[in-house]
């Protein structure tokens, strides 16, 4: 007998985006748009007829989310229309004794859906599923040790599917330098002799694409969250059943897109690429630009032209020209202004101390007071 | 720009007045309150003020409140017609007050009527500011005399003038150097204001904990955003940190009471009931034995006492016996030594009694000369003496002598009479009187000092009454009487002291009785001192009392007994009871749950019950009192997690960082634009210092041919063959006020340029003397022919050596 999972997490419920200089309405979109995602999810894996809707962590972003939105999100998993919803606390909705977020949860959550926060087999078959669940739940935010230690020291095994569901960092596969989110490593989780190991934490799925091989996959977050995250956000779709064989595929989940992109320009015909290479589809990116490099001064003051157009293309676009400067040479100064005169003097003496950045104060400054 | 004409309808006093100009020299002649500095006003109200000023500004109260309609209008209005670029006429009209208008014809024919389009449409004609008018080309005649003080702060004025100069030293490329500085210096003021670029910190070293307020630049903003972020981070560390230990202390404390205070309270619990009655039946059970202990022991003790009981009993009885025995010899004793006593007393008193009967038959044979007796005798014998010395002193001295022997009695004083026989010659000598008698014939010779006669028979008294005085004691002489006396006295102690010797040893019992009890005493009694006979009454008394205590206690004791069990046949029965209760207490502790291997007795096992009871209460404290902390701890946890601030965090730093490049690189910009501008500037003002020795050396009659400027101001001036210098500030009013009118020429020379201008000057002839002022006539002539110069003067004399074209102005008529 195959199970179909629907395998998500980490998707940061009441995230405020207050960490970057967003507009507020873009603010409003971004936290509001992690609650359509997961609306979307619970579709999708109606859609998949996934019989197990399985959370590995981080459905909320932080321990003390408002009520309002605890009860939001189980309004939404609510709707999923399989066997059963099963939500594991991570390390940042972690579970500690008399937790309100999960009391909330819990108070409210109708008979199908299960919080994950024991150290101890969960029986499925009441949910007519012929699986157990053996799941790892964070009880604070960061630990240098994980929590597989009781499955290690369980005695006797359940019939059916074994499944485990963990949050927190596998060595070699997800960024932990300091050891601080619950650490594991792939020959830990595949001696504990289950079928598979759903786990969270690192927002990229792991592994791309199809394969039957690995005892373990991450899910990655649902929703791009920052810059930081250059995906478009996953989840995943798991076979399983009770001889160990999986077939597991990713599925593409999120709106937005945050894109960080560097690019040197020469010309305008440069940014002329860029602005068609967004075309049409730029409604749902969040762009994070560093543009760098010199223009000729005509071309320098006809970019904003099409930046303009590009930013107006996109749901969000943050502009660093730091480094892009008007390509100012002793001809370029010679050119615009007389010789001799104060503006020439100036700067081609900060040209000849190589002092590009004054230069660029400077010759700005002149064309601000020359208007 | 060139003058045209200005029309006054109303201005000041002026109802309705059209003035014309005409380039080069323009003379406004007109006496005093004819109007012309109402004139001057006026162009300069029109140029520079919009119909909108607020009545409660500065200007207002300069420009306008004065030139008001007096009395009732309401409003005032100028027009004025110039020329500029190339012949190209403007006319700008305004009216201030109630009525409000703003309009510049153009060239070609338009208008425009709003005053920001106006003013921007002017500034490019005016060429200068505002300032730079007030400073050089308008010159009121109050601020002529003061132009250097007033140049001297009126920046525009000067930054325009050295702006000028520069740009005769190199173009300016199109951009204005002084608005290019303002906006470096803008730039760096906004970036590095209340920071220390240098240092890297702010300014006065106000960090996070105590920052500035208002007018921070922006990297201070920066700087603190990032300082803040930094303590938003540590202090989120700290809560998460707090979460997380308040968080597994409470998981340990919670386990701990789940996995053993509970099940160990649980297990104790179970048996609590069961303990407890324990802890009531072994305490009494090991009463039961106890008591049964006591029963035998006494079962034993019982027949000992009643034994003692009779012993004791029976000693009393003799201790009694022997106690009265003891008291009656001790009566026996007692009488004898007192008998003993008696026989001693009389022993002592016998001879004590003879020997007073002896002394007061002694005493009764002596003659009864008592103490007064002696004082009277002793009286008399005073008063005998007394007078015999009175007598004696009567000396009387007498010779006699006869033929034959003569017999005499003699006789002196109250002496004995003497038989004497004179034989021829004898001296008598008596005291106060001499008797002498022979046969038949007596003399008396009496003393004539005094009454010798009554001494004499005094003496003879009182003689007689000491004679029967001694008599009537039965003495002779007052020594026997006082021998007597002595005597008397010394045998009436003796009697008396006897007599208390007696009384003391006999007390209140006479000698007699004493005498007769002993006599009927018997033969003397032989019996033990009554100190050993009492020594033995003593001990037979404790004896007694030690003896009738005991057998009190024995009889309280015995009656307890006898209470207890009624009598000691039943004691027995007693025992029997007691052993069945025995056997019912130890038959009900079988029944009972064993007490844990882990206590002592059922007495610690309910002390440790109670302990984990309160160990559980307090745990469960505990957990209230940590979850209360860790609500708290998660309410003020941050609403952006440590991760989310510490990438806006890297966020800030680079802004900060690129703020702190850009203040630099402002700095640089502004560090170069200095040194170039210090190495044009020693030349920059040459061309300034020309034109001004120029126009000031004719106006000082050539006495001074040398300016120094410090700037483009005037600092000194001098002689160039010569060191005689003078500060500004010392000059006459005559030369001040040449040098102020050489200043505005040379200014508005440069200032103007090639374009020309209008210059205009409110009497600045005035002060000058005949020859200075002719010279400056010339040289305003001479000015005249670059540019146009307006003039208003009040002397018709200033006027003619002007030229050029006069108005004349009628002096304003009050109606």
């Amino acid at each position: 007998m195959r199970i179909k999972i629907f395998h998500t997490g980490d998707i940061h419920l009441g995230m405020t985006y207050n960490n970057r200089g967003y507009p507020q309405e873009v603010r409003n979109e971004l936290v509001e748009a992690r609650f359509k995602t997961l609306a979307r999810l619970v579709e999708l894996a109606n859609h998949e007829k996934c019989k197990l809707f399985l959370v590995v962590g981080d459905l909320f972003h932080r321990t003390n989310v408002p009520r309002q939105s605890v009860l939001q999100a189980l309004k939404i998993l609510t709707s999923f229309e399989g066997n059963c919803v099963a939500v594991l606390p991570g390390n940042h909705d972690f579970r500690d004794e008399f937790s309100a977020l999960w009391k909330v949860f819990l108070d409210a959550a109708p008979d199908n859906v299960l919080l994950l926060d024991r150290k101890e087999p969960y029986d499925l078959r009441d949910f007519n599923l012929d699986m157990t669940l053996f799941p790892a739940p964070c009880d604070s935010k960061h630990s240098g040790e994980n929590r597989l230690g009781w499955i290690r020291e369980l005695g006797m095994r359940p019939a059916g599917i074994k499944l485990g569901v963990a949050h927190g960092s596998v060595k070699g596969i997800s960024p932990d330098f300091d050891g601080r989110y619950f650490p594991m490593e792939e020959r830990e989780l595949a001696e504990l002799n289950l079928h598979h190991w759903c786990l969270g934490h690192t927002h990229v799925t792991y592994p791309g694409g199809l394969t039957l091989e690995s005892p373990f996959t991450y899910c990655g977050t649902p929703e791009a969250d920052g810059f930081d995250c250059k995906h478009s956000g996953f989840a995943r779709i798991i076979l399983l059943d009770d001889q160990g064989n999986q077939e597991s595929r990713c599925v593409e989940t999120g709106r937005f897109k945050f894109n960080e992109l560097g690019i040197k320009i020469n010309n305008l015909d440069d940014l002329l690429e860029l602005e068609r290479e967004f075309a049409g589809k730029g409604e749902n990116i969040l762009l994070k630009l560093s543009l760098r490099g010199t223009l000729p001064r005509y071309e320098y003051n006809a970019r904003w032209e099409i930046i303009n157009r590009i930013r107006e293309s996109l749901f969000y676009m943050e502009l660093d020209e730091s480094s892009l400067s008007v390509e100012i040479t002793f001809d370029t100064i010679a050119e615009e202004f007389a010789r001799e005169s104060f503006p020439f003097l100036l700067l081609s003496r900060l040209a000849e101390k190589g002092e590009t950045e004054a230069l660029q104060v400077a010759y700005q400054m002149i064309k601000k007071v020359n208007k | 720009m060139n003058l045209q004409k200005v029309r006054l309808f109303p201005f000041g006093g002026t109802l309705e007045r059209d003035v014309d100009f005409s380039s080069g020299v323009n003379v406004i002649l007109g006496p005093n309150e004819a109007g012309k500095s109402t004139l001057v006003s006026a162009i300069f109200a029109i140029l520079f003020f919009a119909s909108s000023l607020r009545k409660n500004s500065s200007d207002w109260k300069d420009y306008f409140a004065p030139y008001m309609p007096y009395p009732h209008g309401d409003t005032i209005q100028v027009s004025l017609a110039f020329k500029c670029g190339r012949g190209k006429e403007y006319i700008l009209e305004r009216a201030w007050g109630e009525v409000k208008k703003d309009r510049l014809h153009l060239p070609d024919s338009s208008e425009v009527n709003n005053p920001d389009t106006i003013a921007e449409l002017l500034s490019p004609l005016l060429q200068y500011g505002r300032g730079t008018y007030e400073g050089v080309f308008l010159a009121r005649q109050a601020d002529l005399l003061h132009t250097v003080e007033l140049l001297r702060s009126n920046s525009e004025a000067t930054g325009s003038m050295a702006e000028t100069l520069r740009n005769l030293v190199f173009q300016s490329g199109g951009i204005s150097l002084e608005v290019l500085k303002e906006a470096l210096l803008n730039e760096k003021d906004e970036l590095l204001k209340l920071w220390d670029l240098q240092k890297g910190v702010p300014q006065g070293g106000r960090g996070i904990d105590n920052p500035y307020k208002r007018g921070r630049g922006e990297i201070l903003s920066a700087y603190y955003e990032v300082e803040e972020l930094k303590r938003k981070i540590r202090e989120g560390t700290a809560l998460e940190v707090r979460v997380e230990n308040l968080s597994v202390q409470l998981g340990e404390i919670v386990h701990e009471k789940k996995e053993k205070l509970e099940p160990t309270l649980k297990n104790m619990e179970k048996i609590e009931g069961e303990i407890q009655r324990r802890a009531m039946l072994e305490p009494r059970l090991a009463l039961l034995h106890e008591k049964e202990k006591s029963i035998r022991e006494l079962n034993a003790r019982w027949p000992q006492v009643v034994e003692r009981q009779k012993h004791q009993h029976a000693r009393l009885q003799e201790k009694i016996k022997e106690k009265a025995a003891l008291e009656k010899e001790l009566q026996a004793a007692k009488f004898a030594m007192e008998a003993r006593t008696q026989r001693e007393l009389l022993q002592k008193v016998k001879p004590l009694v003879d020997e007073l009967g002896e002394k007061k038959k002694e005493l009764q044979e002596l003659p009864q000369i008592n103490k007064d007796s002696i004082e009277a005798l002793e009286q008399l014998d005073a008063r005998l003496a007394q007078l015999q010395t009175t007598l004696k002193a009567m000396k009387l001295q007498g010779n006699m002598t006869c033929e034959n022997p003569l017999h005499l009695k003699v006789t002196s004083g109250v002496g004995e009479s003497q038989q004497l026989t004179v034989e021829r010659e004898i001296i008598f000598e008596a005291e106060g009187r001499l008797l002498l008698q022979s046969g038949d014939w007596t003399l008396e010779i009496k003393s004539g000092q005094g009454d010798v006669t009554g001494i004499i028979s005094k003496i003879e008294k009182t003689k007689n009454t000491l004679v029967q005085k001694l008599h009537a004691l039965a003495v002779n002489t007052r020594e026997e009487a006082r021998h007597i006396f002595d005597k008397r006295t010394e045998k009436e102690k003796i009697v008396e002291r006897l007599r208390v010797q007696i009384e003391t040893l006999l007390k209140n019992n006479s000698y007699g009785d004493l005498a007769k009890e002993v006599s009927q005493l018997g033969p003397e009694q032989s019996v033990r001192t009554l100190d050993l006979i009492g020594d033995d009454l003593k001990e037979a008394a404790v004896e007694e009392k030690s003896l009738t205590r005991e057998l009190r206690d024995i009889e309280a004791q015995l009656k307890k007994w006898e209470n207890e069990y009624d009598s000691y046949e039943k004691i027995v029965d007693a025992l029997v009871d007691l052993r069945a209760q025995v056997r019912e207490v130890e038959k009900e502790l079988d029944k009972l749950a064993p007490l844990p291997d882990k206590w002592q007795s059922p007495g610690a096992f309910m002390l440790s019950l109670q302990q984990v009871r309160e160990k559980n209460r307090s745990s469960q404290e505990t957990i209230y009192n940590l979850m209360r902390e860790l609500d708290q701890a998660k309410s003020e946890l941050p609403e952006e997690s440590v991760e989310e601030l510490e990438e806006r965090l890297l966020y800030s730093k680079r802004k900060f960082n690129n703020l702190k490049d850009r203040a630099r690189a402002v700095c640089m910009v502004e560090h170069e634009f200095q040194n170039i501008l210090g190495e044009v500037g020693s030349k920059a003002f040459d061309p300034l210092v020309a034109s001004l020795q120029k126009y000031f050396t004719p106006v000082t009659g050539y006495r001074y041919d040398m300016v120094f400027l410090e700037g483009s101001i005037p600092e000194r001036i001098g002689v160039s063959k010569g060191d005689r210098e003078l500060p500004v500030n010392l000059l006459s009013v005559g030369t001040s006020r040449g040098l102020a009118l050489a200043l505005r020429l040379a200014m508005a020379e440069h200032l103007w340029g090639r374009e020309g201008g209008f210059l205009i000057m409110d009497d600045p002839l005035v002060d000058l003397d005949p020859r200075r002022k002719e010279e400056a006539a010339r040289m305003l002539r001479d000015f005249s022919k670059s540019g146009q110069l307006i003039v208003t003067t009040c002397d018709p004399g200033t006027a003619q050596l002007l030229g050029g074209c006069c108005r004349t102005l009628e002096p304003v008529v009050i109606t």
